[in-house]
């Protein structure tokens, strides 16, 4: 207001305008202006005369002032003047989008009122009136999409709208977009939005681009607290969709808080408890991250609930809770382990896995130069030769196993099968330690070096030998899924193992490689299970071969080797590929049911076709056939949910080798996401304002918003030019100029 | 090998030599030193127990010294056993072989262990309680060179304690431990050396034995098996395959009669518990 006051128009105007002199090319101006450099002239002289015993510098000062105040009074006499637009009255709209999430429904920053009711206070009692005389007022709420309100003459807005706070979506950007979209050849001079922010819809760069695009600034007014003390909530669950049985799952969970205390998380499947984990909160650390660990259980779909219960104090309890599908499959999956000699650890991964639901481990041993002894072969054929006896047989495994075993041992087309079943079928690929193994065993020079997470090196002498050490789970380690102990141990569960008694010196690292599992030694840490993707599969080194230690010295009601091996192998068979497979995924379109299908050399496979049942939360169905794209061997179709709930997909698969039924599950629209982060979003605010051309509001003041209305934005508006010569801010100036002159005059002695 | 159990020696031998009754060997008796243990190599280990008795029952002498019961055949027999081992097959057995009492704590780094002559021995409940733990945990003991029946209730006690729900059962001669590398067709009645003559006789003679022996024609491999059909103890009766093993450069005809055979049996049962 004091700008006002000075300059006589608001800051906008000045910083929208073009600086003009109206006088310049009248003649009169040009007599006026020769008179007064006669007159300044004059003065200048005159002072001199009075000035001529001061030093240079104080002379050069107050002639100095003169001209600056003779300067001054010329531009006065220019007829200074802003030309600027501003918004032409009674010919535009703007629009107001009120907020009516769910999130509207909490109390507003320090007072009683909720988010909504302050909204539609400020909106009824200064901004229909302030903004009436100046454009068509065109009223919306919005949730996940914006609805257009209509309201009589003489109606209070809560009483035309009947507005409650209850949805469980905002979509603030994509509901601002679609009110733009309206007004499309429409003269709109702004959009003002009325929210908190919480935004749950998709925020992507592409959806505030296209907001900017519309040309139309977006004013922002800001509801809600900015930090509520106390609250803590469970902001994300993050977790592999599916699981074999009887396997640990583990999950990654995110708490953000602004407290400190304990907490205690209980992970539940309808009423059974799978796990439950206390979790400190500090003050210092806002956002936690910590991972629970629990059995998938049988086969069948589990809707696991995560539930937090906070330390006293919370603010919300409707945020602390989190519900996840897990799907357990039981399709068996096939490993192959090739091993060169009789060894303990040969023996004990085979019993770790022995009756297990799902790995059917297959396993070729020599045990001596000419026998070998065949176990878990599923017919008199399987491996009678040793090895696959063609690409299609290899690709029956999902998981390869190495042991200690000499790359001689294979022909040259069997290592470029054995590197093609990662890189082209994406299998996984374990290399164990040994005598033969790796480096020892010349696999350095083998096809199947490149795929490894090392550079096998043996140029430096011996690599596998005797050791003492204990195992740590590096950082990875400790959420990845390869690496599951027990629950909620983490890593004391690794540190309780006896120590191994063996290693194998790896390489160097490759860039994608991770470190899950290390071996520690005397203070020294060296990689001892180590990971990598490569082409389509992983593939992953542990570097020693008496983990059967942890089943032989631990007490026999200690099931972590058993743990260990399962848990390994079915994550690696989890990553492996498979010939046929369906993929379920949401997006603004709805649900969008994927199927991959390739034959048994893992090419795209020809001649597919897929029919999907999609059974509702009400058990109605609806049946689908999935289209071809432009992507070969894959099949899709989009369908839109109606009602939110758990939905069950039934694909149908048929490809010239037969027919197969792959079931996903998928749930739509359970979660209220309007109490995650409950404060204010005023960053996101402030965003979409400042892309916009907009400006961010607190709701506290926005008195100068017609002002940013009249001078700012598009619409129908006209050129105005705003004389300057009045105003006071310049007279203060020339005032000050001759004061400060007569002042050093004073002082210097010279009046 | 064993003399004669002349147990009325035994009080006079005890005067003379100041030998304890039960003989708990360790450092008593020579025999193999403890040696480092590789867990990268397949440690052939005997296990050291007390046995009952005196003189000719708990310990003996032979070849010019004396004998704790669980060193019979120790450690020349491990010794021959590993370098066949290593000309024979792919495992990397370690060429010194190791012992533990089964109450030793790290007694699960040896996955198999191998007891013999245990007809007289005294295990305590200590050794029953470690032994059960060492089983489940999926270890594997084999007991050699035991005779007759006495011997045979001597360990049929003893395991009766260690896991008293299960029992032994005859392991059949089709059973996957006679047929992992070689192929045998029959269980092999091996006796020791001094025992042994060319004739059809392969028993050893019965007084040598605990009495009452009874027969000691058949020999037989018992087996104590797990909840998944796994064999976990064998009891090679009325055979002595160390034996086999130990002496087999005391001529050729044993040798070719009996060594190639307990070495046959050593090979396949050493194979199926590294692979079961």
């Amino acid at each position: 207001m004091l700008f006002e006051k000075l300059f006589s128009y608001p800051l906008e105007a000045f910083a929208t305008g073009t600086f003009l002199f109206a006088n310049v090319f009248q003649p009169l101006w040009w007599l006026t202006g020769a008179g007064v450099v006669v007159v300044i002239i004059t003065i200048s002289v005159m002072a001199g005369v009075r000035t001529k015993s001061l030093v240079w510098w104080r002379r050069l000062t107050i002639a100095g002032l003169q001209i600056a105040v003779a300067l001054g009074v010329i531009a006065l006499l220019a007829g200074p003047v802003l030309q600027t637009t501003t918004l032409q009255h009674g010919a535009n709209n703007i629009a107001v989008l009120i907020d009516t999430s769910g999130s509207m429904s909490f109390p507003n920053a320090n007072d009683e009122q909720t988010r909504l009711n302050a909204a539609l206070e400020l909106l009824e009692l200064q901004l229909i009136p302030a903004l009436s005389g100046l454009a068509e007022m065109a009223l919306f709420t919005f949730d996940n999409s914006a609805v257009r309100r209509t309201m009589q003459h003489g109606d209070s807005v809560t009483d035309a709208f009947s507005i409650e706070a209850t949805d469980a979506e905002t979509n603030l950007i994509a509901s601002t977009a679609s009110v733009l979209d309206s007004f499309k050849g429409a003269p709109l001079a702004a959009v003002i939005v009325l929210s908190d922010g919480a935004d749950n819809g998709d925020n992507s760069t592409v959806d505030m681009a296209a907001l900017a695009a519309h040309g139309v600034p977006v004013h922002t007014i800001g509801f809600g607290a900015h930090s509520l003390p106390g609250e803590v909530q469970l902001v994300d669950v993050q977790m592999a969709a599916d699981a074999p049985p009887a396997s640990r799952v583990s999950a990654l969970l995110v708490i953000e808080h602004t407290t400190s205390g304990e907490a205690v998380i209980h992970v539940r499947d309808g009423g059974v408890l799978l796990a439950i984990q206390r979790v400190q909160l500090s003050a210092k650390t806002p956002t936690v991250r910590t991972e629970i660990t629990f059995d998938s259980g049988g086969t069948g779909i589990r809707e696991l609930s995560f539930e937090l219960t906070p330390p006293p104090g919370d603010v919300l309890a409707e945020n602390n809770q989190i519900h996840r599908l897990l799907t357990v499959n039981d399709r068996r999956r096939r490993f192959l382990y090739l091993e060169g000699e009789p060894r303990w650890e040969y023996k004990f991964i085979r019993r770790a896995v022995a009756g297990d639901e799902v790995l059917e481990l297959v396993s070729w041993l020599r045990t001596t130069d000419r026998k070998t002894y065949r176990q878990g072969v599923s017919n008199e054929d399987e491996l009678a030769d040793g090895f696959p006896p063609d690409l299609e047989s290899l690709y029956g495994y999902d998981v390869i196993i190495l042991g200690s075993i000499a790359a001689t041992s294979f022909t040259e087309e069997q290592h470029e099968w054995l590197e093609s079943f990662v890189a082209e079928r994406g299998g996984s690929l374990l290399a164990l330690a040994g005598r033969e193994a790796l480096a020892e065993g010349g696999w350095d020079v083998t096809p199947l070096a490149a795929a490894l997470p090392v550079i096998l090196d043996r140029k430096t002498g011996p690599t596998y030998g005797s050791a003492n050490g204990t195992v740590r789970p590096t950082r990875d380690g400790l959420v990845s899924p390869l690496t599951q102990l027990g629950a909620g141990e983490g890593a004391d569960a690794w540190a309780t193992l006896p120590p191994l008694g063996d290693y194998q010196r790896l390489g160097t690292l490759k860039p994608a490689a991770t470190t899950l599992l290390e071996l520690v030694r005397g203070g020294t840490a060296s990689p001892l299970l180590v990971t990598q993707p490569y082409g389509l599969g992983t593939t992953a080194i542990l570097a020693t071969a008496t983990t059967w230690r942890w089943q032989m010295r631990t007490p026999p009601d200690d099931q972590r080797h058993g743990l260990f091996w399962r848990q390994l192998l079915r994550q690696l068979a989890e990553t492996a590929q498979r010939p046929r497979s369906v993929n379920l995924s949401m997006d603004s379109g709805g649900i969008v049911v994927r199927a991959s299908v390739r034959n048994k050399l893992f090419e795209p496979a020809a001649n597919i076709s897929a029919n999907a049942v999609i059974t509702h939360p009400d058990r109605s169905e609806t049946h689908l056939k999935l289209i071809p794209g432009d992507v070969p061997g894959v099949l899709a179709v989009r369908y839109v949910p109606g009602a939110p709930g758990v939905y069950r997909v039934d694909v149908s698969i048929e490809d010239p080798t037969g027919e197969e039924t792959i079931t996903r599950f998928i749930r739509t629209g359970a979660q209220n996401r309007e109490y995650l982060r409950p404060v204010q979003n005023e960053s996101l605010l402030r965003r979409i304002a400042d892309v916009t051309g907009g400006r961010y509001w607190s709701s506290d003041d926005v008195a100068g918003i017609t002002t940013a209305l009249t001078f700012t934005g598009s619409g129908i508006r006209s050129v105005q030019l705003l004389p300057l010569w009045y105003m006071p801010a310049l007279f203060a100036l020339l005032l000050a100029l001759k004061l400060g002159e007569w002042g050093l005059r004073r002082a210097w002695g010279r009046v | 090998m064993r003399l004669f159990p002349i147990a009325t020696l035994t009080l006079l031998m005890q005067m003379v030599y100041g030998l304890p009754v039960n003989a708990a060997s360790g450092s008593s008796f020579s025999g193999e030193e403890n040696v480092f243990i590789d867990l990268t190599e397949v440690n052939l280990t005997r296990v050291v127990y007390d046995s009952i008795g005196g003189w000719g029952e708990a310990y003996y002498q032979f070849e010019g010294r004396v004998w704790a019961r669980w060193e019979t055949d120790y450690p020349q027999a491990e010794h021959n056993f590993a370098k066949r081992l290593r000309q024979l097959t792919r495992l990397n057995p370690a060429a010194l072989p190791a012992r533990r009492r089964l109450t030793d704590p790290d007694l699960g780094d040896f996955p198999l262990i191998f007891m013999s002559d245990v007809g007289y021995a005294n295990f305590s409940t200590e050794d029953a309680d470690a032994l059960r733990d060492y089983l489940k945990n999926g270890g594997f003991l084999w007991a050699d060179d035991f005779w007759g029946d006495a011997e045979w209730a001597s360990l049929e006690r003893f395991m009766k304690v260690v896991l008293p729900g299960n029992r032994w059962r005859e392991v059949p001669i089709d059973h996957p431990i006679f047929h992992t590398v070689f192929e045998m067709d029959e269980m092999p009645q091996i006796p020791a050396r001094s025992f042994a003559g060319r004739g059809l006789q392969t028993s050893e003679p019965p007084w040598v034995h605990r009495y009452p022996a009874g027969s000691l024609e058949k020999a037989t491999m018992r087996g104590y098996f797990d909840d998944d059909g796994r064999l976990m103890v064998i009891g090679t009766h009325n055979t002595d395959v160390a034996d086999g093993w130990e002496r087999e450069a005391y001529g050729q005809w044993y040798f070719e009669r009996f060594s190639t055979k307990s070495y046959r049996l050593g090979v396949n049962v050493y194979t199926y518990v590294l692979t079961h």
